[in-house]
């Protein structure tokens, strides 16, 4: 058994690499743009089908991400880029129940693999919503609220507490890459040790186990996503309702 | 001794500890959230989904080890 952490580079571009986990990236993006552009292009105004089902993704999460913010506004900016997210995590972790993808081989590495179990996809998203969200944060609370939040001295406490809020910023980009990257890298390991002992029969429990924690992995996502944005957001309500 | 026997030692270590924490956190989550669904069982959708989010947050220590565990053998 073999499992390398750095995806196999299967060519190059002038120059850039391009590796099995880069091309399934780019894959899952452009059909997922494509389903959802054909089906906007092709709009009617009874939905069935695939329209039927888009929609109830759509408006399901828009419904949850409303309940949970109790407003419509915060709702309407969160919700494309929590479910974009969303979407292309479930989309990229479901991808790997097609059987036979990954024995596919090409210059002695596997042609496909998940994308998700790359630690540079992963690690990309949670930096660039973090800096979202500093930017949100920094939009609503004013520049000098911003600062205030990290450095304080008003009093030793909140100059620590101040100190401690930057180390929190900085372990939410550990803490939400890490996770993802490790249930679904543990996920592809786990299932190849339990092929090794007992083909076949072995790791199907386990497989059951596995297509539960990368459904419910990207809502997690999603939903942390939400929830961090509206902590970023709640700091201007909270003084303008004290004035 | 051997490099590579530490190595497997090492990632033996991190993964055994590291899941006591995330599973009493986990299981206490899962009685806690079934006893609020027993007493107030029309809740029960909204408890389950912040039940799985909680479990989520609690799992996140245990993750962490195994991706060092993963790490320490592999990386």
């Amino acid at each position: 058994m073999d499992f390398s952490l750095a995806p196999h580079i299967l060519g190059t571009i002038a120059g850039f690499p391009i590796t099995n986990t880069f091309w399934v990236t780019i894959f899952i993006s452009l059909l997922l743009i494509l389903v959802f552009g054909i089906t906007r292009l092709k709009m009617r105004d009874v939905p069935r089908g695939l329209q039927l089902f888009l929609e109830l993704i759509v408006e399901g999460s828009h419904n949850l991400i409303k309940e949970s913010s109790g407003s419509d506004k915060v709702a309407n900016r969160l919700h494309p880029f929590a479910l974009t997210v969303f979407l292309l995590f479930i989309v990229g972790n479901l991808l790997s129940f097609i059987p036979g993808l990954p024995s596919v081989t090409f210059h002695g590495g596997s042609f496909y693999r998940t994308a998700t179990t790359d630690y540079n996809l992963v690690l990309i998203l949670a930096m660039f919503f973090l800096i979202i969200m500093q930017i949100v944060s920094i939009t609503t609370g004013g520049i000098l609220g911003y600062f205030k939040k990290f450095i304080n001295f008003s009093s030793p406490l909140n100059f620590m507490l101040g100190l401690f809020e930057i180390i929190g910023e900085a372990a939410k980009l550990v803490s939400i890459s890490f996770r993802f990257f490790g249930n679904a890298f543990a996920g592809e390991v786990l299932v190849a040790v339990l092929l090794f002992i007992f083909p076949y029969i072995l790791p199907l429990p386990f497989m059951f186990i596995i297509l539960l924690s990368s459904i419910v992995q990207p809502a997690v996502f999603a939903l942390l996503v939400m929830i961090y944005m509206q902590m970023a957001i709640m700091v201007k309500e909270e003084k303008s309702k004290s004035h | 001794m051997d490099i590579e026997a530490a190595r497997v030692i090492a990632a033996g270590i991190a993964m055994g500890f590291g899941a006591i924490g995330p599973g009493i956190g986990e299981g206490y989550i899962g009685g806690k959230a079934l006893e609020a669904m027993g007493r107030n069982p029309e809740a029960g959708n909204t408890i389950f989904t912040r039940m799985f989010v909680a479990m989520a947050v609690t799992e996140s220590t245990g993750i962490y080890s195994l991706v060092i565990a993963l790490l320490v053998l592999f990386g």
